[in-house]
């Protein structure tokens, strides 16, 4: 996989579980790498 | 939140808006302490957060919008009607009609205590009763569909 590495780290620092009908997402990061997430073209491209 | 800042332009900012009950007081007596000076846009008080080189506002006691400067400058000028709102965005309005009516219901909770935390539940429906749970270390922000 390519990308910057805020985006390899946004992406590790994500996990998913599913239970039954309930879907939950968890992602934890510190104030720089969050910062720099910001910025990142997957961060803008997601929201676009 | 992704938004053109200007018609004519393709440029695009993005501001963080995060919901909750903060303690403003605490948190700008902090900035004081740290000799943090705000800008000022009328009555809104723009504070910047140096780790990070962004900046934050409290734009009332539950709601905090941070990102760079130039996307949050605009933010309080869209809240006081100084510029076009998502509520004048026809398309988007729409939009979220449609979402108001899919069988989804989703609650979060962010916590910005030490980095940046978010825990997001998200039904779908795909059983007969399950029970969202926000993590109690959270403040939950529920954003019902």
């Amino acid at each position: 996989m390519t990308g910057p590495d805020a985006e390899k780290q946004a992406l590790a620092a994500t996990t998913v579980h599913s239970n039954l009908g309930n879907l939950e997402i968890q992602f934890a990061t510190s104030d720089d790498e969050f910062a720099s997430l910001l910025k990142s073209s997957l961060f803008q491209s997601v929201l676009a | 939140m992704l938004f053109r800042q200007k018609n004519s332009s393709d440029q695009l900012a993005t501001v963080g808006i995060a919901q909750g009950q903060f303690a403003v007081q605490e948190i700008t007596a902090s900035f004081r302490k740290q000799k943090l000076k705000p800008t000022i846009v009328r009555t809104n008080k723009v504070y910047p957060l140096v780790k990070t080189s962004m900046v934050a506002c409290f734009v009332d006691p539950s709601t905090m919008v941070f990102g760079t400067p130039d996307a949050v400058r605009v933010a309080p000028d869209a809240r006081d009607g100084a510029a076009p709102s998502l509520l004048t965005n026809a398309p988007m309005m729409d939009a979220m009609k449609s979402v108001d009516t899919e069988p989804l219901s989703c609650r979060y909770g962010m916590d910005f205590q030490h980095g940046v935390h978010l825990n997001l539940s998200i039904e779908t429906g795909a059983t007969s009763s399950p029970q969202l749970s926000p993590r109690s270390s959270m403040r939950p922000s529920p954003c019902e569909r």
